[in-house]
């Protein structure tokens, strides 16, 4: 069964601290103003034709593996 | 930074920055064929009046702007299904209201595209986001890495500029 996605938020991945991170680093020292949802496009599905979501994380060949 | 070792990248369209910027993570840039990697840059077309634009012309900013891009989306998704592995796709372009209504419009569009494809390709993997920004330096070639890098895991179906303008 799927994970709730208040689940997704409580886990908190470590790409949200990551992106969060390079914020306040000079490499985007000129981006301001912008919102970025992290959440692997859970709040964009609006059809039922749109496949369930599964947390990158939790996808056996996600990026990072089983890690 | 390695962020992108091990990963190939297409870059189709012309920006130095987000070349550089790939590249200095680690990403081998291809010319053509499969990639781990797309990131498709649309040069801005003329700015005309509304009214002074033929239905050529429309058409053209329509078609380099949305319908080449989703042609690409597609064969790119199609490669990384048989694959059998995920990718990252990016949509680089002018501010929707940046240019003139032939860029608008096919901008607008790009971005329900954008969620779209996101959401219809996240369990497989294939992760598509947009930049939509007049800027072309140092930032967006950083933003763009990370977009395409799997930091950027959660990251899908998003459409973001770069500066307040944007």
């Amino acid at each position: 069964m799927p994970a709730p996605a208040h689940h997704i938020v409580a886990t908190q991945p470590p790409e949200f601290g990551w992106f969060s991170a390079m914020t306040r680093t000079p490499m985007l020292a000129r981006l301001t103003g912008q919102v970025i949802v992290q959440d692997g496009g859970e709040s964009l599905r609006r059809s039922l034709m749109m496949p369930d979501f599964v947390p990158p994380r939790e996808r056996a060949d996600g990026p990072w593996g089983w890690q | 930074m390695g962020w992108l070792a091990g990963k190939s990248a297409r870059i189709v369209g012309d920006c130095p920055a987000i070349a550089k910027a790939l590249e200095a993570r680690g990403a081998r840039l291809v010319a053509d064929g499969a990639s781990d990697i797309l990131v498709h840059v649309a040069a801005p077309p003329a700015v005309k009046p509304a009214h002074e634009l033929s239905h050529d012309e429309w058409r053209a900013a329509l078609d380099a702007g949305l319908d080449q891009r989703f042609l690409l989306a597609k064969e790119f998704a199609i490669a990384s299904r048989e694959a059998g592995k995920g990718g990252a796709l990016l949509y680089v372009g002018a501010p929707e209201q940046a240019l003139g209504s032939d860029h608008a419009a096919a901008a607008g569009a790009l971005g329900n595209l954008t969620k779209t494809l996101g959401v219809e390709w996240a369990r497989d993997g294939i992760r598509v986001n947009t930049i939509l920004t007049s800027q072309v330096g140092e930032t967006l070639g950083n933003l763009a890495a990370y977009l395409v890098s799997d930091y950027a895991a959660y990251v899908t179906g998003a459409v973001m500029g770069v500066g307040l303008d944007d």
